[in-house]
């Protein structure tokens, strides 16, 4: 769960990091057991390392199987900001979980000391959110957390992936951020296209003729190389070629110009948008329309 | 190349993909019988360092499974812990990339003749270890000749619902060598596993259960669609748009809703 959140928390301004409260214990050598005397001693070190990188300006997603209503109360005086999260969950759902044998092992009386069985569990009182686990999905917890923190990182602006296409080689994977994330992609793109379509003048563009060899060379050599000569109306040169053909190609092969389409779009949004004349602006938006129009074709929306 | 069962060697770091591979390959099979061992690439933090080293001793378990597809690892296992477990001679090398001298020399030296490779991602074999007269195998994650290049995964499921793997010879062409094995199923296998878990986890599932069938029908190495078949059949992907990504994940979505 911890790992899944600060996957998501990747795409937020300040820098997260990860604590897990097993890992804590590897790294001081496992030499403390699970009597309540050494959680208590292993609680004091996630603290103490959780304080060190608050103090350094980091955010600390912190995984705990708490058992001290002490240590969490004064958490909130430690820290500069505190917000404790119960990942609520039934016995009846450990059980079928029971990844390491945990629980298994304590029922058959061979391992001592499992919270749940031997050792008390007292549920945190005091929690800034408590979050049912039994029936939800990683991400649907990890949206309720989102969403409580204030971190609308589903408001990841499309315009940063196009951002990056200056910065990296390699167009980057985007880790799924939900249906909101195809939403403000549309947004987006309605807004270059409107901004484009009013900076153009009323003359349409000019067909494009090509060959369908040449255009799969074009859409190579830009995949491969990611970028198609040096200047902006070579871009949209070839970013009209593949909108013309997308527009006349169906099955697997549309979907492999509609991809170049989109990247070639990015590109000359990140890059050139502001740079475009009038005539180059009205290409623009043809290819823009020809790629919504695929889009909501292919979606169904 | 005829109809005869193998055992291999990898050409591995400490990824998901070869933990997958070896705990699957070597543990259950016991097909695997030495590791290469590639170096952790600079880049890497001295903290990444020091937690793969202890996750060589943790206990830890974290099991990333698919039933439908029958298999799973223990993503906290390094790919050591498990060679040391299964009794298995590891090389360890210096380099951190599969194309150097080094690695071309380590694996010449190599008695058997297969390899699998599962070292980091982004590297094509090259010339230099492919001529070292080894024979590379690879899971390539889409039913070939159809689904050729980079997360083929997606546009599988985007053109029509379905997951492949095939298991190829390296050639010097991107996904264009001899196809000895290959399969596929309905994308529903997806269903079972979280969103964040389709690329670190789902992958290495889907190439290690292919290499499993592979081995499980006997390993046979006389090709099914023969290199130049492959070359010249199919299309070419490329690496995939997040909005494309996120259609095709949004469909797994839409129908883990329905019953």
């Amino acid at each position: 769960m911890g790992t899944a959140l600060v996957n998501r928390l990747k795409h937020a301004e300040s820098k997260w990091t990860f604590i897990d409260g097993d890992l804590i214990r590897d790294l001081h050598g496992d030499n403390l057991g699970h009597t309540i005397e050494d959680r208590a001693k292993n609680s004091h070190r996630i603290r103490d390392l959780c304080l060190l990188q608050d103090k350094q300006g980091l955010n600390v997603v912190a995984c705990v199987l708490s058992i001290f209503p002490e240590h969490q109360l004064q958490n909130r005086s430690l820290f500069s900001k505190y917000v404790q999260v119960y990942l609520k969950t039934s016995m009846e759902t450990l059980l079928q979980r029971d990844q390491k044998g945990l629980y298994k092992k304590a029922r058959e009386g061979v391992e001592k000391n499992v919270v749940g069985v031997d050792i008390k569990f007292p549920e945190p009182e005091q929690s800034d959110l408590v979050v049912e686990t039994d029936k939800k999905s990683i991400e649907q917890i990890a949206d309720e957390i989102l969403d409580h923190l204030g971190l609308n990182l589903n408001l990841y602006p499309y315009s940063q992936t196009s951002r990056w296409t200056n910065k990296f080689e390699k167009y980057q994977y985007t880790p799924y951020l939900g249906s909101r994330f195809l939403e403000d992609y549309q947004d987006s793109r309605h807004k270059a296209l409107q901004t484009s379509r009013s900076l153009a003048d009323s003359k349409k563009p000019a067909p494009v003729q090509i060959s369908q060899p040449t255009i799969w060379e074009l859409v190579k050599k830009f995949e491969v190389q990611k970028k198609i000569g040096e200047s902006a109306s070579d871009h949209l040169e070839a970013a009209h070629c593949v909108a013309d053909s997308l527009e006349k190609t169906s099955g697997s092969k549309a979907l492999i110009l509609f991809n170049a389409l989109l990247k070639m779009n990015d590109k000359i949004i990140a890059i050139y948008a502001d740079k475009l004349n009038p005539a180059e602006q009205l290409l623009f938006s043809a290819c823009l329309k020809s790629e919504m129009d695929f889009f909501r074709k292919l979606h169904g929306r | 190349m005829g109809d005869k069962v193998i055992k291999v060697a990898l050409l591995a770091s400490n990824n998901n993909r070869a933990k997958a591979y070896i705990q699957n390959l070597a543990g259950k099979l016991k097909c695997v019988d030495h590791i290469f061992y590639l170096a952790d690439p600079p880049e890497v933090l001295p903290e990444q360092t020091v937690l793969d080293k202890m996750s060589q001793r943790t206990s830890q378990v974290a099991t990333v499974k698919s039933d439908v597809l029958g298999v799973d690892f223990n993503e906290k296992e390094h790919v050591l812990s498990t060679a040391k477990k299964c009794g298995i001679d590891v090389t360890q090398l210096e380099s951190t990339v599969p194309n150097t001298d080094e690695v071309a020399a380590a694996v010449s030296k190599y008695p058997g003749q297969y390899l699998i490779y599962a070292g980091p991602g982004g590297h094509i074999l090259k010339r230099s270890l492919l001529e070292t007269g080894k024979v590379f195998l690879h899971a390539h994650p889409g039913w070939l000749p159809d689904y050729k290049g980079s997360t083929t995964v997606y546009y599988s499921l985007l053109n029509e619902y379905s997951i492949g793997c095939s298991i190829i010879v390296f050639a010097p062409q991107v996904d264009s060598g001899p196809v000895l094995f290959r399969k596929k199923t309905s994308a529903d296998v997806l269903k079972q596993l979280q969103v964040e878990s389709y690329d670190y986890h789902f992958d290495p599932l889907l190439r290690t259960s292919t290499f499993l069938d592979f081995f499980k029908n006997g390993a046979k190495v006389k090709p099914l669609i023969s290199a130049d078949e492959n070359h010249q059949q199919g299309d070419t992907y490329y690496i995939i748009h997040p909005v494309l990504k996120h259609i095709a994940i949004g469909k797994i979505q839409k129908n883990r809703e329905q019953p």
